[in-house]
């Protein structure tokens, strides 16, 4: 196998993330499509990890895959606040720190 | 002599290629689906479709994983984001009440901008990454061997395949009877054998992966366990109801 074709899949995937970032409005949804990107990144550090034959990669994808969690958690918190406090989940509705 | 090896090395050459074949249309298929789910996820106009999509892609990835024999990692993955973070989703778009069903329809001119970024930046790194490592190869080398520690067992302990594989061993001995395979013995074994014998160490790299997280990088660990604790009491905080 390439290592091209695992850091390509992964940089297509990252994109899609970005993409789903940008346009969704459902906070839920750019949650979701924030879990895309770090997926992209973790299948990077696992390759490279494979390619240079240690496990460096392994042991911080498992980092990741942590902070991931966490950033979940305190995520979606916060998208429930917002509900609560709006009745509405649209991220561009979101202007009350605007200056 | 040079005929034999020659033939031999062949004989390599072809189980290895062989080997990187089924390696490469395993990685296909799952390509092909975690684009396909992944493409959904971002752009489905079900809320709970999407997190179901994302299900797909997930296990992809943990595919993926052990594809590049990384199996605790793809562990982790299946139990961390498979069993706990997409039951978090779900949470959130049920209390939310996401009008299960439909995200309002995006606008065409966000649509637009953000497609226009996204093939932006997968041509760039396309072409970065492409460039710098043109026709790098991923080598998986020799399996190592199965380190043995001559141990003490009970007959009765030995897993079948290992007493028919040791006839000259076991022979005239009882199941209560204790007997040591030497060192010569296991390396007389083929590797699928060996590994069902008391005393060999089989971890992979998963051995490696505890030593280095609980030496070199028990600072980091320690840090991301605060991190969840943190995580965890902001959650609440944000959360409960003044």
């Amino acid at each position: 196998m390439l290592l091209n074709q695992f850091l390509l899949l992964a940089a297509a995937l990252f994109c899609l993330g970005v993409y789903g970032v940008l346009t969704r409005r459902n906070g839920v949804l750019v949650l979701m499509s924030v879990e895309l990107i770090l997926n992209a990144v973790n299948i990077n550090l696992v390759a490279f990890g494979a390619f240079q034959d240690n496990v460096v990669g392994d042991v911080f994808a498992v980092f990741v895959i942590a902070v991931a969690a966490a950033e979940v958690g305190v995520g979606l918190a916060m998208v429930l606040l917002m509900y609560r406090n709006r009745k509405s989940i649209d991220f561009t509705e979101v202007d009350m720190m605007r200056g | 002599m040079t005929l034999l090896a020659q033939v031999a090395s062949d004989f390599n050459e072809l189980t290895s290629s062989e080997v990187d074949i089924a390696q490469n249309i395993a990685f296909g298929m799952i390509a092909a689906v975690m684009l396909f789910s992944a493409f959904r996820t971002v752009t489905t106009a079900n809320v709970v479709h999407a997190a179901l999509y994302l299900v797909i892609v997930l296990a992809g990835v943990a595919a993926l994983f052990i594809l590049l024999g990384s199996d605790f990692v793809g562990a982790t993955q299946v139990l961390v984001y498979i069993g706990a973070i997409i039951v978090l989703f779900l949470f959130g778009i049920m209390l939310t009440k996401a009008r299960l069903g439909d995200d309002e329809s995006v606008e065409s001119e966000r649509r637009g901008m953000g497609a226009l970024v996204g093939i932006l930046l997968l041509v760039v790194m396309g072409y970065a990454l492409v460039d710098t490592f043109e026709n790098a190869e991923l080598t998986f080398g020799e399996p190592e061997p199965i380190a043995y520690v001559p141990t003490e067992v009970t007959v009765g302990d030995v897993p079948t395949p290992v007493l028919e594989a040791l006839p000259d061993v076991f022979a005239g001995l009882g199941d209560d009877d204790e007997v040591t395979i030497s060192q010569a013995d296991f390396d007389s074994l083929v590797p699928e054998v060996q590994r069902r014998v008391p005393g060999a160490e089989v971890f992979g790299n998963n051995k490696q992966i505890a030593d280095s997280i609980f030496s070199q990088y028990i600072v980091p660990f320690e840090a991301v366990s605060v991190l969840l604790l943190a995580a965890l009491i902001g959650a609440i905080v944000v959360a409960r109801k003044e």
